[in-house]
């Protein structure tokens, strides 16, 4: 958990196999724990949970980016309904939105780049668009912990 | 030819072939009523396509990502959206909290059929657990069942006739949080039968490079009747519902690397069966468009041939497409060349006036894979196609016709003279009635007569060959014959045989 992102950027091919394995059991033939897991949103999909999340967590770190100094400007993202069906325009500017943020900072070599796309998006994909917004964060959390204040280096001193 | 990937192509080059398949789908329907039917529903997303679940066409059908509970899956098949329309082919998506689907038809249908095919989401492979399929005559329901299911594609068992709409109501989908979704609505049984169900099966194309005498695209095949479903003392037997004309669709197929890979046999029209009493197989035979083809021509005998076979055509109530366009093609150059064969009494049916025009007019008819009929010009572009040594049963067997000395057209209209010696050819053919197309037609079947080589053969075939391909052909001395395929014949038993037989031919 991250400053309340709770941001997932752990799925793996089992999540999407189990996905693929509810569905074809059906409701009807799922125990109650599966039931349970499902109702709640399985980590091998997409759900409005998902871009929702997302979203907030690009919002989040707009705020933080201000806080800073950085004006960045997002989409007015949509909060997501379930069996809501997003268009091209939808998951475009959520796209750009992330591409945005990840755009302001240098970042570590490891951040990923965010897909140029949400057609054919993976588990792997998936990860990327989150793992970009924790690397934000937390080198934001690293400005503002090196951050220095006026009045509080003198000559001679190291810093 | 029909085109095929490279990797059809390359597993025939092996000395040992990979898993063949042979897939026969008999559509058991009164032909003709699927065409009438509209859809409608009590609800359905923007981007559904719903009155297309009874269009019958190849279609690829649009997996979208969506927010219903865990329907995206994070496995990269998932396609976005698009902005507005065109949304392509999605079948009926349901935005209903008791989703139904009506099937109206203008006037009632009075031929009994066995029920419904329904083809749920084979896209996202999901299904009604519980469905409810009912019959109406006008306001009054004369059948309705409640059916389990745990299939995406479901026939229905359900007799019935003098009906005029149908009810399907989802009770149950598999995943309640999913919206119901359907993409193709089958008035009748579609049976799908496999190298497993079918007894035997063989397929037989003729084509004359003259048009002196009518194609043929033909198959026989063979169903298990061990159980007395086609027995027709069997009071509940599937040949209650037997129609000269059902549709018979079949494809090819064989097990690639990639998976397996399939090639469009043809599209066929019932026009027999032998479903004995005492016998454990039931025998039909399915051929082309030109068994509709049989209705006395009344047209008109003066005017260009294009009109003429046009009438024909049209005459003889082909059935469309599923797109609703015609299963037939005629070439432009037939709107060149006249007639007056006004003065003939005789009767002929559309399929000889057809023949006829087509000699006429120097084509070839074909008969496509799609159940489409050409009336074209010869197209002699060699194709790839080999048949080579190492596939063959044995060395072709060449036979040389008789020397032509000439093509006589319509008792001496014109006469076409070849060689000084040799046979003399007779064309006879009343919708000839000009000098100018007698000396064409003679000139043009004197340039194919005099093609004397005539091979024939057995071999191991790769099943992508049609009559009037052009290929090549290895005889015992490896000379590579340039020859025009006018008989093929394939027969499975599991692995495909095949006998032809061929002219030599200018590419």
């Amino acid at each position: 958990m991250e400053n309340g992102l709770h941001l997932i950027t752990d799925r793996t091919q089992f999540d999407v196999d189990k996905v693929h394995n509810l569905a074809k059991k059906g409701w009807a033939n799922m125990t109650e724990a599966e039931r349970a897991e499902w109702s709640a949103g399985l980590k091998g999909a997409y759900n409005a949970t998902d871009l929702n999340r997302v979203q907030s967590a690009t919002q989040y770190l707009q705020r933080r980016l201000a806080d800073l100094g950085y004006s960045v400007g997002l989409s007015s993202g949509k909060t997501w309904m379930l069996n809501d069906t997003p268009t091209l325009a939808d998951l475009n500017n959520y796209l750009a939105d992330i591409r945005t943020i990840r755009g302001v900072l240098t970042l570590l070599d490891t951040t990923p780049l965010a897909p140029s796309t949400m057609a054919g998006l993976n588990y792997q994909r998936a990860n990327d668009i989150e793992q970009i917004l924790l690397d934000v964060d937390r080198i934001l959390t690293y400005m503002a912990a090196t951050l220095v204040y006026s009045g509080e280096v003198y000559g001679g001193d190291l810093y | 030819m029909i085109s095929v990937l490279p990797g059809w192509k390359e597993i025939h080059q092996h000395t040992i072939l990979p898993e063949s398949y042979v897939e026969l789908t008999y559509w058991i329907t009164e032909p003709g009523a699927q065409e009438l039917a509209v859809e409608t529903n009590n609800g359905a997303v923007s981007y559904s396509d719903h009155e297309a679940i009874l269009d019958t066409t190849d279609k690829d059908f649009k997996k979208y990502a969506t927010l219903e509970n865990n329907l995206w899956v994070l496995d990269g098949s998932c396609e976005i959206l698009p902005d507005s329309e065109p949304y392509g082919d999605t079948g009926y998506v349901a935005d209903a909290e008791y989703p139904m689907v009506t099937i109206s038809f203008p006037s009632l249908r009075t031929q009994p059929i066995p029920g419904a095919t329904i083809v749920w989401s084979e896209t996202y492979g999901e299904y009604p657990t519980r469905v409810r399929i009912s019959a109406l005559n006008g306001a009054e329901i004369i059948a309705s069942q409640e059916f389990n299911n745990n299939s995406v594609r479901s026939t229905f068992e359900m007799p019935v006739s003098n009906y005029d709409k149908f009810y399907i109501e989802i009770i149950d989908w598999i995943n309640p949080d999913h919206r119901p979704r359907m993409e193709r609505f089958y008035l009748g049984a579609v049976e799908v039968y496999t190298n497993s169900s079918l007894v035997s099966y063989s397929h037989t194309q003729n084509a004359d490079l003259l048009s002196t005498s009518l194609p043929k695209n033909e198959i026989r095949f063979s169903l298990d009747n061990s159980s007395d479903i086609w027995n027709p003392d069997n009071p509940v037997a599937n040949v209650r519902y037997l129609m000269d004309r059902q549709e018979v669709s079949v494809r090819y197929g064989y097990k690639l690397p990639s998976g397996v890979e399939w090639i469009k046999a043809g599209t066929f029209w019932i026009n027999s069966w032998d479903t004995p009493s005492n016998g454990l197989e039931a025998t039909f035979t399915a051929r082309d468009l030109l068994e509709f083809m049989d209705v006395t021509y009344t047209g008109p005998k003066t005017g260009a041939l294009y009109a003429i076979a046009e009438y024909a055509l049209q005459e003889s109530d082909l059935p469309k497409a599923s797109d609703g366009s015609h299963r037939y093609f005629l070439d432009e150059s037939l709107k060149n060349i006249t007639t007056d064969f006004s003065e003939k009494e005789d009767i002929y049916t559309t399929a000889v006036i057809l023949q006829m025009v087509a000699n006429a007019g120097q084509c070839v008819i074909r008969l496509t894979r799609d159940g489409a009929l050409r009336v074209e010009r010869f197209d002699r572009q060699l194709t790839d196609y080999v048949i080579g040594q190492d596939v063959s049963y044995s060395h072709p067997e060449r036979s040389m016709t008789k020397p032509p000395k000439s093509v006589a057209v319509n008792d001496g209209l014109w006469t076409e003279s070849i060689a000084p010696t040799g046979e003399q050819i007779t064309i006879t053919n009343p919708v000839i009635t000009s000098v100018e197309n007698a000396k064409a037609v003679g000139s043009w079947a004197a340039a194919t007569l005099s093609q004397r080589n005539v091979l024939k053969g057995s071999y191991r075939p790769d099943p992508r060959l049609d009559a009037l391909d052009i290929i090549s052909v290895e005889s015992k001395y490896s000379n590579s014959f340039v020859a025009a395929i006018t008989d093929i014949t394939y027969s499975y038993n599991g692995a495909f045989r095949g006998e032809y037989t061929c002219r030599e031919v200018e590419a």
